[in-house]
């Protein structure tokens, strides 16, 4: 049963996720943050209404767009606005950066620079679930273009054979890179085929939904469900999340692809937008929400002066880690 | 401008979380464009001069346009629409449709498809919906093929009333203003929100109102079917109060989800008689999605009304047509 | 005392693996064939039987699920030994490899583990052509996060897998077809091998040759031809590429001022070439001669047995090349 506490902890975990992002997108135009990032803004309702049916010992495998993955699963984002900082202080010591956040501590097995390799990952977390016959699940998110990929086809397979209690969550945000998933005039024909990704999953013997990504109650329930099956030992599912990315593809990406009404028409049904105004209507008021929104932006300032007040790593630091031993 | 039928295949239809939560059949993609060939092919055997189809983003009616558009005589045309993915595509569609003056429409859909054709259609243009749903109390259980034929034949003025069936509709009423409008069933449930909007818990079902329910329907309208089994002829529907120690019975509310429902009590509902609903915080469903919230302050109550859709009886359109078939 | 028997290769393997499973339950074995069948080479016969379903299981023909599965469950605590039947099928899974297992615990700033075990086969003399026939462990020690183990007897085979089982890094254990049915004397229990110490199969004065795998035995067939002839050769096997013991290598070159390097894989960019260079850089004032490599040439692996005995190194190559060394004293 969804309490009041939990459907604020969701709508918290949303603004944290927007209000990091956004900051993100800012620091990034000002030269601040090295590297590629990859911005979750739009998509906020499928992390948190996933990962709200989560538990100790549950695991997920994340995307290039990892951040909103992470911040829902409660990696500390102190940690990881230093990553994004590459400093010493980072989530990953700095040598990860946005692309490779992990913090297996609260089960987040990493977002990932190769499309659609989280896939495999989740299989074998979701196999030493089921060897260990915790109840444990895990949760593999991949974007519309991972679909393509064979090693998420492979995966798809091997999940159903094994019946393993893992959830394939498609993150159809429209695009991959440019191409697009779904066609919103014929002038503008769908290339990648996102279109019969749910129906693949049927192929596969994988029962699998179709979601609205930008309704984070919608998603909530339906992972429900899907969670529900997986812990019960029946097996995968796959949720189909219709969402949208606010920013572009990368940060710089110049959007020649889409036009800025359709960017318009999506943000009018806004996930964050939408679960406020529901949860006003159902009787919270307004200033808790606000205050719950101010709180997350102090704490993503918060991030980035701890950030940026922290020392950059040792240059010997470059040759720790790559084996549990020394370097050799 | 010669005789236009319209053609609306939802995409969405048979793909919700009652897969999750039942035996539902996910209805592909794949099969939705073979419906809708199948309905263009009767179209066209009936001499109707051009089809309106339904541009959707997963490209539906673009594969149907595609495939048969240069091999038959009828003309296709796409219908735009913003391509959202949601029930607004169906209702702009359904809307643009009517002012085309189309003499029919085919929907391939459930009933929650055929209720948003309603609304956006209205009732002077009669309508058939090809079984592709997860409840299909309204769709009929023809071939796609003979759908289109008889879709045809009434449009093209060969068979009239005959062929025709008004059935009738619920609308509800919020504080004295109509909110919105159901085929087959209402239901007020303290689910405390839509989420995923299939209704998926029936003993969270407070008061339902049934336009119509046989033993034969799936769906909330099982349930009357089990207890009073009522038709779209009948004029009359019932009021069912859930809970309490009346009596249990036995209904399919989902498919091949037999589930014992506790009623306190029920009673007939005449056309234009207008129910109060005992005031409290409910989501309300309507032909079984759930749409609408309203709160303990608000006034709610249902009108059944005898000016619902006007379907088509491809049974009794197909026997017409024999007669005259002979007399050529 | 330990009870000394002759087994062949293959027994050692499946002997190590047995008693590990026996010891650590969150050892499980995956791969193509492994269950039933017992791994097409016979590696892990008796596996499904001892052990069931659940902790040996036989994969779809997937490389990519399967490889990836091992390291997602590496990643979640278990301790997977993963076959892949060939290491030229590496090619369908090289991104779980390369860029999952090998670099995860570096990116993430080094706070996880992933102890898992690739077991694949190399090598060529089958005739079984340019996919199935390669040795191709210089493609995996050239990227950062990934052991390389390439035992060349019994005795190391079962040494060094239950090493490789109870290490807490990517590896890949590297088995030569040719070596399956050779015979040697390996304890009955358990022990341990420890990676980067390598082997002095003999000792010699004049040149040092560095071989691994089934080259190791190769060479000691030119190293017995050469004494007959006074040439006096140390034989040296790393047995783990990676990590390597350099100052075996270095201490003997020292001694004997020649090298020699012997390597099955295909000699651009190779093994050979990287000890080479490393010799040339540390002990480039021991040197009395060039350093020399016999490697397999940079061409697919042929078919025919007369086009594959071209290109393979043997002990006749390696007795040719060694001449050529000692005569430019």
């Amino acid at each position: 049963m969804l309490t009041q506490d939990k459907l604020l902890e969701m709508y918290y975990k949303m603004v944290l996720i927007r209000a990091f992002e956004d900051r993100v997108h800012e620091l990034f135009v000002q030269g601040r943050i090295p590297g590629f990032v990859h911005l979750y803004a739009g998509e906020e309702a499928v992390a948190v209404g996933v990962t709200s049916h989560l538990r100790k010992g549950d695991y997920i495998t994340s995307t290039h767009r990892g951040h909103g993955h992470c911040i829902a699963m409660g990696v500390d984002i102190k940690g990881m606005m230093a990553e994004l900082f590459g400093r010493k202080s980072g989530t990953c010591r700095g040598k990860g950066g946005s692309m490779h956040i992990a913090d297996f501590e609260v089960g987040m097995l990493g977002a990932n620079g190769i499309v659609g390799a989280g896939g495999p990952l989740a299989v074998g977390a979701a196999f030493a679930a089921k060897y260990r016959g915790s109840g444990d699940v895990v949760v593999c998110f991949a974007g519309d273009g991972a679909q393509n990929q064979g090693a998420v086809l492979e995966s798809l397979n091997a999940a159903a054979i094994w019946k393993l209690p893992l959830i394939f969550v498609v993150e159809d945000n429209q695009y991959a890179i440019s191409l697009r998933s779904l066609s919103s005039t014929k002038l503008q024909p769908r290339i990648s085929t996102a279109r019969s990704v749910a129906e693949r999953a049927v192929a596969f013997g994988i029962p699998s939904v179709t979601v609205d990504g930008m309704d984070v109650l919608a998603v909530y329930e339906a992972a429900k469900a899907a969670v529900e099956r997986a812990r019960a030992g029946e097996g995968p599912s796959l949720l189909d999340c219709k969402t949208y990315r606010y920013y572009g593809h990368f940060e710089g990406d110049p959007m020649v692809y889409r036009s800025v009404e359709e960017v318009e028409e999506w943000k009018k049904r806004d996930p964050i937008k939408l679960f406020r105004e529901r949860l006003v209507r159902g009787g919270v008021v307004e200033e808790v929400l606000d205050d719950i929104r101010r709180k997350a932006s102090l704490e993503v300032e918060e991030a980035v002066r701890f950030a940026e007040e922290s020392p950059y790593p040792e240059p010997s630091e470059a040759y720790t880690d790559v084996f549990t031993d020394p370097y050799y | 401008m010669g005789i236009r039928v319209g053609l609306i295949i939802n995409p969405d239809a048979g793909k919700d979380i009652r897969r999750l939560v039942s035996s539902a059949s996910y209805v592909s993609n794949f099969t939705k464009v073979e419906l809708g060939k199948r309905v263009v092919m009767g179209l066209n055997a009936s001499k109707v001069d051009e089809v309106l189809i339904m541009h959707d983003n997963y490209g539906l009616g673009e594969d149907v346009f595609d495939m048969l558009s240069k091999h038959i005589t009828t003309n296709l045309t796409l219908v735009e629409t913003k391509g959202t993915g949601t029930v607004q595509d169906t209702l702009v569609a359904a809307r643009k449709m009517r002012e085309a003056g189309v003499k029919a429409v085919v929907v391939v859909g459930g009933d929650g498809t055929l209720r948003a054709v309603y609304k956006s259609c209205g009732n002077e243009v009669p309508m058939v919906c090809v079984a592709a749903g997860t409840n299909n109390v309204t769709g009929a259980y023809y071939d796609a093929t003979l759908a289109g034929y008889a879709a045809g034949l009434v449009a093209t003025g060969l068979v009239g009333g005959e062929g025709l069936r008004r059935v009738k509709s619920i609308e509800v009423l919020v504080n004295g203003r109509h909110a919105d409008t159901a085929v087959i069933d209402v239901a007020f449930m303290r689910t405390p929100y839509i989420g995923a909007k299939a209704v998926v818990d029936v003993n969270d079902i407070l008061y339902a109102v049934f336009s119509k329910g046989e033993p034969t329907d799936i769906g909330l309208a099982s349930i009357l079917g089990f207890i009073k089994p009522t038709s779209f002829e009948s004029d009359f529907g019932y009021l069912v109060e859930f809970g309490g120690d009346g009596f249990e019975v036995k209904a399919i509310v989902m498919p091949g989800e037999f589930r014992t429902i506790s009623v306190k009590g029920y009673r007939a509902v005449k056309i234009y008689e207008v129910v109060e609903i005992p005031a409290g915080k409910y989501v309300v469903a309507l032909d079984g999605e759930r749409e609408l919230e309203v709160y303990e302050d608000d006034l709610v109550s249902i009108r059944l009304t005898p000016n619902g859709p006007l379907l088509i009886n491809v049974h009794k359109v197909l026997n017409a047509i024999c007669g005259l078939s002979l007399r050529r | 005392m330990s009870e000394l028997r002759e087994i062949t290769f293959v027994e050692a393997l499946n002997e190590a693996l047995h008693q590990e499973m026996e010891r650590d339950p969150t050892i499980v074995v995956m791969g193509e064939d492994v269950g039933v069948y017992g791994g097409i080479f016979g590696v892990t016969k008796g596996l499904l039987e001892r052990f069931g379903p659940d902790r040996v299981v036989d994969t779809p023909i997937s490389e990519t699920a399967f490889i990836g599965a091992g390291v997602g469950a590496a990643a979640a605590g278990l301790r997977p030994v993963v076959e892949l039947m060939f290491v030229d099928f590496f090619g369908v899974c090289m991104d779980q490899i390369y860029n999952q297992a090998a670099k995860m615990r570096y990116m993430f700033g080094g706070k996880i583990k992933i102890p898992l075990t690739i077991r694949t086969t190399i090598g060529a003399g089958l005739s079984a052509a340019a996919q199935h026939s390669q040795t191709l462990y210089s493609i995996f020690a050239h990227v950062p996060g990934i052991k390389v183990i390439v035992p060349s007897t019994p005795y190391d085979a079962k040494g060094l897998l239950i090493s490789a089982v109870r290490d807490d890094n990517p590896k890949i254990f590297f088995e030569h077809k040719l070596l399956y049915g050779v015979r040697g004397p390996v304890p009955k229990e358990p022990y341990a091998i420890p990676f980067g110490v390598a082997d002095v199969k003999t000792e010699g004065s004049d040149v040092t040759i560095v071989a691994v795998a089934y080259m190791v035995h190769e060479a000691l067939k030119a190293s017995n031809e050469l004494k007959k002839e006074g040439v006096s050769v140390e034989v040296i096997d790393p047995r783990t590429l990676v990590p390597f013991d350099k100052e075996a290598v270095f201490k003997s070159v020292r001694k004997t001022g020649r090298l020699v390097v012997v390597d099955e894989d295909y000699d651009r960019c190779g093994f050979a070439s990287w000890v080479a260079a490393l010799v040339a850089d540390e002990c480039f004032g021991y040197l009395d001669a060039p350093i020399k490599r016999v490697t397999t040439p940079t061409v697919p692996i042929p078919f025919s047995p007369t086009l594959e005995k071209e290109i393979l190194p043997n002990a006749e190559k390696i007795v040719k090349t060694v001449k050529e060394v000692v005569k430019k004293v």
